[in-house]
């Protein structure tokens, strides 16, 4: 047998056996390279999600960049409201403004862009950030606040939804909890983000919100 | 058949080790949040004419593109074939040559990602189509090419499957000593 022979038999069996390998070897992955990659929150204009949420429709959609406290942002409109949202390679941030109402005045007690999610997503992450601040209202009205939020990626799950099955989700356990007088709340929620498309579920309680449908922006 | 042919290449053929430095560059969607990394690995080849028969093991750590705990680990056993379409010799009779390679190689991953304390694990096929330069002289081979990476994704999706295919581009070069 001479040596370009061999050559050409070994290429040829390396080749069957290479490709056959490949597709019978593609089932035993993971997904860790598709999840690497993909965007878990997409901030695109013209986006549009719709979900259902205990028997009512909500949409929330991405209208256009803006700019709020000195900051670049993303106007996103859920259920007609305006929301702004920052998007950086490590973090996730909302615009939060907590007023009081004190004679007929709306004091502001605390105007920031909070943590939402710390990024990229892997499972096991946690997060937290406090803000703490003191604010005194018409002069004697000492209100102490308290705004904290902690996070965890808690699991890798596949979602089934009116709009689809979606896989690869991560699933996001948070919990906030606001001191602010009269304005004080605690909330604990999980949220199942999808690869390209988001938000798809959310559970706070015993109440749910679904993904119906999903137009992706341009 | 396939003894006859491993046989034929260990009477004709010529073994030799070593290994390869290089730079990784992610793309495919993942270049948005991973910057290139260097990478290395070491090798076992058995050459036999104008072919190379070449077991690799490779690893590269992707970073975040900002200052961040994050770490992508892929470490990489593969298995592959090279045919030196060009050959030249420096001079007749001479041990020395240059040529050019193609290759390709079919591989399998171990990848890790981690952030902090938390930890992701999973693996992957990959498939290599690589071009390059080669040169010998005594015992060394030296070589200096470009290895298309491409790993293989697939997950069953409601009644469709999802494919996901990730393109990764390296530079690399190495160095084996002939036995």
């Amino acid at each position: 047998m001479s040596s370009r022979a061999i050559a050409k038999t070994a290429l040829i069996a390396l080749c069957t056996a290479g490709s056959l390998w490949l597709m019978s070897a593609t089932g035993c992955s993971d997904m860790t390279f598709y999840r690497a990659k993909s965007d878990y929150f997409p901030l695109v204009p013209g986006s549009r999600w719709t979900y259902q949420v205990a028997g009512d429709t909500a949409i929330d959609s991405v209208v256009g960049d803006s700019s709020v406290a000195g900051r670049a942002c993303v106007i996103v409109l859920r259920d007609y409201a305006p929301e702004y949202w920052t998007k950086q390679l490590t973090a996730v941030r909302q615009f939060i403004q907590l007023s009081a109402n004190r004679g007929g005045y709306d004091y502001v007690l605390e105007e920031r862009y909070g943590l939402v999610y710390a990024l990229p997503f892997v499972e096991g992450a946690t997060w937290d950030e406090s803000f703490r601040d003191t604010v005194v209202l018409m002069g004697t009205d000492t209100v102490f606040l308290k705004d904290s939020v902690s996070g965890r990626v808690a699991a890798i799950e596949d979602v089934e939804t009116p709009a689809g099955t979606y896989i690869q989700c991560y699933r996001v356990d948070s919990h906030r909890e606001v001191v602010a007088a009269e304005l004080s709340f605690t909330l604990d929620y999980s949220e199942w983000l999808a690869p390209g498309v988001g938000l798809v579920k959310r559970k706070t309680g015993t109440e749910e919100k679904v993904l119906t449908g999903y137009e992706p922006g341009r | 058949m396939l003894s006859l042919l491993i046989a034929s290449m260990l009477v004709t053929g010529g073994l030799d080790a070593g290994g390869h430095v290089g730079i990784l560059f992610p793309a495919s969607g993942l270049e948005n949040s991973h910057s290139s990394t260097a990478l290395f690995g070491i090798n076992l080849g058995y050459e036999t004419g104008r072919s190379r028969l070449a077991l690799d093991y490779g690893y590269a750590g992707l970073q975040a593109r900002q200052a961040s705990p994050y770490r992508f680990d892929v470490h990489e056993l593969s298995l592959g074939y090279g045919y030196e379409f060009a050959r030249y010799q420096s001079t007749p009779g001479s041990t020395s040559s240059w040529g050019f390679e193609a290759s390709a190689a079919a591989g399998y991953s171990l990848l890790s990602r981690t952030l902090v304390s938390a930890r992701e694990t999973g693996k992957a096929p990959a498939g290599h189509v690589a071009v390059g330069f080669v040169q010998r002289q005594g015992h060394s081979r030296l070589s200096l090419g470009l290895d298309n990476v491409i790993f293989v994704e697939s997950q069953p999706a409601g009644g469709a499957r999802t494919v996901s295919l990730t393109y990764l581009i390296a530079l690399k070069a190495g160095v084996t000593y002939v036995f």
